[in-house]
């Protein structure tokens, strides 16, 4: 590592964690943050199945669909 | 020189199993792979609509204990990820099947896609391939056969 790197990694370390997640937010990409929430979603609740969870999406999607009157 | 990217549209119910399965399956693999770009996603107004309110719906929430806030930020890095196109597109006449379609097969023709990525086995995989003239031949496949196609991890 540089010392112009490490200098910026000191000054980073240094940040309150307000500011961190702050400076994390301005510099993640789109994909980056969709990634960080989906893995953070599907990790949740152990108790669903992944079975149960596609017949209550396909009903759900059946349902709104319904309900826009495009079916 | 890089490859061209294959652009596709994902059908709403694959992208929701996508956020919310945990395990290996087809749809979480597609959703994995529009995450780290492996082809260039396209989404309409009407299918992030689409998107929310399946997840808003209680029963879908329950299954993550999903947040308003927290879907909404989901939504809108989906939106950012993908490219935009407006979905207007109306002339769909020459396909036959049900007006529930049309908006998403409607994303796809605008956008030059070269796939629907679907499991609607009544109404769209029957179709196969939609070609429209002066549009580019829209296959209709399942999300298995569209990670062979992109040769996805």
């Amino acid at each position: 590592m540089t010392r112009g790197l490490a200098a910026i990694k000191e000054r980073i370390e240094a940040l309150p964690i307000e500011d961190k997640a702050q400076l994390l937010e301005a510099v993640m990409t789109p994909q980056m943050r969709l990634r960080l929430l989906v893995n953070q979603v599907r990790r949740r609740n152990d108790e669903a199945s992944d079975r149960h969870v596609d017949r209550v999406v396909n009903r759900a999607v059946k349902r709104v669909r319904r309900a826009a009157g495009t079916r | 020189m890089p490859r061209a990217l294959v652009r596709a549209v994902v059908d709403t119910n694959i992208l929701v199993r996508g956020i919310l399965r945990r395990r290996e399956a087809a749809a979480v693999r597609v959703f994995d792979a529009l995450v780290r770009g492996d082809f260039r996603p396209l989404v309409s107004d009407y299918i992030l609509g689409e998107v929310r309110r399946t997840l808003r719906e209680p029963d879908v929430r329950a299954l993550r204990c999903l947040e308003n806030n927290e879907i909404d930020a989901i939504v809108g890095a989906l939106r950012e990820t993908c490219e935009f196109v407006p979905g207007a597109y109306r002339d769909l006449d020459k396909v036959p099947r049900d007006l529930k379609d049309r908006p998403i097969v409607a994303a796809d023709i605008e956008g030059g896609a070269h796939f629907l990525v679907t499991d609607d086995r009544r109404d769209l995989l029957p179709l196969k391939v939609i070609m429209l003239a002066g549009y580019r031949p829209l296959q209709i496949v399942t999300p298995g056969d569209f990670l062979l196609r992109i040769g996805a991890r």
